[in-house]
């Protein structure tokens, strides 16, 4: 993209980057533009700072969609990304059908946004018609929840001004689906805010326009959710590190700061190390660190160069933009700085310089470095025998821990998802309570290839699979142990 | 805070041949109920349940959708003959009244299960189909739509108003056959009785059959198709409710109507004698059913102290059979066998007064239940949580599952080849060993008592 094709006046792009040592060069910024930080052989990131320019365009501005219509007339659409996976395929091709799970992303007006499989334009009729039937059951003033055919499932989610729909013969319970479809409106909340896209939508702009660039978010935010128990959980896995550095960490963490600074991150990959809230507001739910997890761990860019991008919260605030701050200190391990203010970039690129010479300062780098590499264990560590696998909820700060896969799941992909998808069901299940709206204490599920056992408390969640063979005796057992091991090794698997 | 439960929202039959012109699309409709609702609605709900049909043969062509969910109901769709196809939809209970905004009240999404509901709607269609034949073999015998429409109206609507939609539940979802375990002779004795009963009569006339007995809601016997034996059984357990007191429970029973129709009544007080025919003159009320084949037949259902003995014979032979010989070869015979059905029938409470279970066998659709069916031990956690097992069994993904509720209720059921089994315990203490202990011993209880007795 040709960044001086932009003559919106509000805007001025002021990002130079020195691609040798990735330096922030200061320019004169004025009150409406973003400090961003981009590769410039990523055209994926020029499309994402542009939408980027035009959120901060829309917030600040009063008459903002007069000033986006012009400046969306600029937009060189010749600046293609990089062509998707089955782009060329659309609801003309019987292949198209056979895909397990699609999602589509369309405004309450039926306009197509988003296609998983297939460009979204040429899937226009079929978009439509998915948008007549959620409407016709809107006009009696009711909500289309989800329908079965066979093996096929439709999950819709209706969500002014957009609706999402899945469909899957994944054979995943519909209440997964749902969650995975909050999942992705979110994504796009944190893109745009709620008041933007319902003011843009409302003034009959195509939405579509404001999301260029969204695909590769929400296509690496599908695919994550295909797989990530801490997000099944609802909960946050936590980088495994020995308490003292952890706690060294985070006060280190708050130590360094600024003014506007509300939170201070450290993650490393889809792990949380530490976190720090700097002000009297609300904590970070997991669904909001799991969307920033998911923009960093699929920009490349970010892993180059510090960074700062507009985002939505939207379990903090719908309505408006944070101010992010993003900087890789070592390989795998990520910085994320909030603000509430668009010009403090260079403040928090100051904490960050201290928060390293802080880490430094006190020989915790290579110890976290250490622990990057060594985060993922195996059921093994836990020296219980039998015990194939186990996913464990920490209720009262929604913290997770897992294993990764050991044989028999470990040696073919299918058997990784089929347990995946069991345990999808399986926590389903346990928390299908309608009444009491709370989970059911036991639950034990035996089939041939296995068995689950499930304990659920005021303070944690356990799920424990052994080998179908075991009895419930030696299960029993080897359960009460997991769940010792675990309250040992608490200070370390868990933020404290 | 106002609770309102399950409850019916509309069901519609129809038929996607009829209406094909802009404008007469009206014409599809063959039933709907409840008739308050306008036309214009009964043809969108027709629309509706065609779009999602025609949308989801996109993607799975053989099995087009059968399930809907919305936030306020939850509906499943039919297609039991070519082109005609039968739309339940239920209302979703809901907590709260709504103010004037619609908001306030909060509806329970996921209490309706999908395989009950399901069931419910092929019963439905099964009744209709064994007192009237198919839809589409009515038309093709000469009758016209209008006439359909009219059948439609006079029989289903009857049915559909006894349905009790918040009880859509495991029993439902199993449709299964209370056997009474008898013993060798008995069994025998009673098998000997019937084919002696079958012959002298098929002497004369060929046609005439022994279908089924029951002693009270419990089946002896049965020389039927499984099928045909569960749609008769459901009958008359069901809505004539043989073997239940009349007076405590609404009785329904299909009897020819002066114009030759099948036609609801209640079914009297308790007698001896054919409880179809009011009298030995009144052959011609005697109801035709459809089973198997499409040939239908005319069914006789003999009452003999809490035994019940359904017999077939063709139209044509019913004028020359002896309806007084027949009864009076089943008393002789019934009366020395009742006094021993009957201390076989209270036989059985001794195990099911001490366990809570549901046993369940695919293969000859046996039911063994103590519970009752809308009773106090099924409160709407319990059915919810058996509806969901039941449906794991089905999708084969699980052989066992124990679950400990908020409520401190174990319910442990297994499947092991064809056969399911529930059971449940309040014992609040008790750990998963001590449960395990416990269905050990009830099982082992259980298959004496089912096997040897």
């Amino acid at each position: 993209m040709d960044e001086n094709n932009i003559e919106n006046k509000n805007i001025e792009n002021k990002n130079v980057i020195d691609e040798d040592n990735s330096k922030i060069e200061k320019n004169n910024i004025d009150d409406n533009s973003i400090e961003s930080n981009n590769n410039n052989n990523d055209s994926n990131s020029n499309d994402n700072n542009e939408e980027d320019e035009i959120n901060n365009n829309i917030i600040n501005s009063s008459n903002s969609i007069e000033d986006i219509s012009n400046y969306l007339l600029k937009i060189d659409e010749s600046s293609g990304r990089p062509p998707r996976k089955y782009s060329e395929q659309d609801s003309s091709n019987p292949e198209w059908f056979e895909h397990k799970k699609h999602f589509f992303i369309l405004s309450s007006s039926g306009k197509p946004i988003y296609s998983r499989y297939g460009d979204e334009v040429a899937l226009n009729t079929f978009m439509a018609s998915l948008s007549a039937m959620s409407s016709f059951v809107e006009s009696q003033n009711d909500t289309l929840r989800h329908l079965v055919a066979g093996k096929y499932q439709f999950v819709f989610l209706c969500k002014y001004p957009l609706n999402l729909v899945c469909i899957s013969s994944t054979g995943e319970p519909n209440q997964v689906i749902r969650q995975q479809l909050e999942y992705i409106h979110s994504l796009i909340i944190s893109v745009l805010t709620q008041s933007n896209m319902k003011a843009v939508f409302e003034a009959k702009y195509d939405l579509r326009d404001l999301l260029g660039g969204t695909d590769k978010y929400l296509d690496h935010l599908i695919h994550q959710l295909n797989k990530d128990f801490s997000i099944l959980l609802n909960s946050i896995q936590c980088l495994r590190l020995n308490n003292n550095v952890r706690n060294q960490i985070t006060n280190i963490l708050s130590q360094y700061k600024c003014d506007s600074l509300l939170f201070s991150l450290l993650i490393s990959d889809n792990k949380l190390i530490s976190q720090v809230k700097h002000k009297k507001t609300t904590s970070l739910k997991s669904q909001d660190i799991h969307l920033l997890m998911n923009y960093v761990s699929s920009t490349a860019s970010f892993k180059e160069s510090e960074s700062w991008i507009p985002i939505c919260l939207p379990n903090y605030n719908d309505t408006y933009f944070l101010h992010l701050y993003i900087c890789f200190l070592y390989p795998g391990v990520c910085l994320l700085l909030f603000s509430n203010q668009p010009e403090s970039f260079y403040q928090l690129s100051d904490c960050k310089n201290q928060i390293i010479k802080g880490l430094e300062q006190e020989n915790i780098a290579e110890e976290l470095k250490k622990a990057v590499n060594n985060h993922d264990y195996t059921t093994s560590i836990t020296e219980i025998p039998n015990l194939l696998h186990f996913l464990y909820k920490n209720k009262t700060n929604n913290y997770s821990t897992f294993p990764t896969f050991s044989p028999p799941y470990s040696i073919h992909k299918k058997e990784k998802k089929r347990l995946f998808r069991l345990y999808q069901h399986i926590t389903t299940h346990v928390n299908s309570n309608i009444i009491a709206n709370k989970p059911h204490k036991y639950y034990y599920h035996t089939s041939q290839t296995e068995t689950i056992m499930v304990a659920t408390s005021n303070n944690h969640e356990l799920y424990a699979t052994f080998s179908p063979l075991e009895t419930k005796k030696s299960i029993f057992e080897s359960f009460s142990n997991l769940l010792l091991w675990i309250k040992n090794q608490e200070n370390s698997l868990f933020i404290q | 805070m106002s609770i309102s439960k399950s409850s019916l929202n509309y069901w519609v039959i129809y038929s996607s041949k009829l209406g094909q012109k802009e404008g007469t699309e009206h014409e599809k409709v063959l039933f709907f109920y409840p008739q308050t609702i306008g036309i214009g609605e009964q043809t969108n709900a027709v629309g509706i349940s065609e779009a999602y049909v025609l949308f989801s043969k996109q993607f799975s062509p053989e099995q087009p959708c059968e399930i809907i969910h919305t936030q306020k109901s939850t509906l499943s769709l039919y297609n039991p003959e070519e082109d005609i196809w039968m739309v339940l939809s239920v209302n979703n209970p809901a907590i709260g009244t709504a103010g004037k905004d619609g908001k306030g009240r909060e509806y329970i999404e996921d209490e309706i299960n999908d395989i009950a509901l399901k069931k419910c709607v092929q019963q439905i269609y099964q009744v209709w189909n064994t007192f009237n034949g198919g839809i589409n073999s009515m038309i093709s015998k000469g009758s016209t739509y209008e006439m359909v429409r009219k059948r439609l109206d006079s029989f289903i609507k009857p049915y559909l108003q006894q349905i009790q939609f918040d009880q859509l539940d495991l029993f439902s979802s199993l449709d299964g056959i209370k056997f009474l375990p008898v013993n060798k002779n008995i069994y025998l004795t009673i098998f000997n009785y019937i084919n002696s009963v079958d012959l002298n009569f098929q002497n004369s006339l060929a046609s005439f059959r022994f279908g089924i007995v029951l002693y009270k809601d419990h089946l002896i016997l049965s020389s039927l198709e499984q099928n045909e034996t569960r749609t008769l059984y459901n009958y008359l357990v069901n809505m004539v409710k043989v073997g239940q007191d009349p007076s405590s429970s609404q009785t329904m029973m299909v009897l020819n109507n002066s114009n030759n129709e099948p036609t609801w009544y209640t079914k009297g007080q308790r007698r001896t004698g054919f409880i179809n025919m009011p009298d030995s003159n009144s052959k011609q009320h005697l109801p035709l059913v459809w089973l198997t084949d499409d040939k239908p037949q005319v069914m006789i259902i003999y009452e003999q102290k809490d035994t019940f003995l359904l017999f077939l014979i063709d139209p044509s032979d019913l004028p020359q059979l002896e309806f007084d010989e027949l009864a009076q070869s089943l008393v002789q015979n019934f009366e020395f066998v009742n006094p021993t059905l009957e201390s076989h029938y209270n036989k059985r409470a001794i195990f099911d007064e001490q366990y809570k279970y549901i046993y369940f066998n695919q293969m000859n659709l046996a039911i063994k239940s103590p519970i009752k069916p809308r009773g106090p031990d099924l409160n709407k956690e319990t059915m919810k949580l058996l509806n969901e097992i039941h449906e794991e069994f089905e999708n084969g993904s699980s052989s066992e599952i124990i679950v400990k509720t908020q409520h401190d209720r174990w319910i442990v059921a297994k499947k092991i080849d064809f056969r399911e089994f529930y059971i449940m315990f309040d014992n609040k203490n008790s750990s998963i060993l001590e449960i395990n202990e416990e269905v050990k011993n009830a099982t082992n209880k259980f298959f004496k008592f089912l096997f040897i007795d």
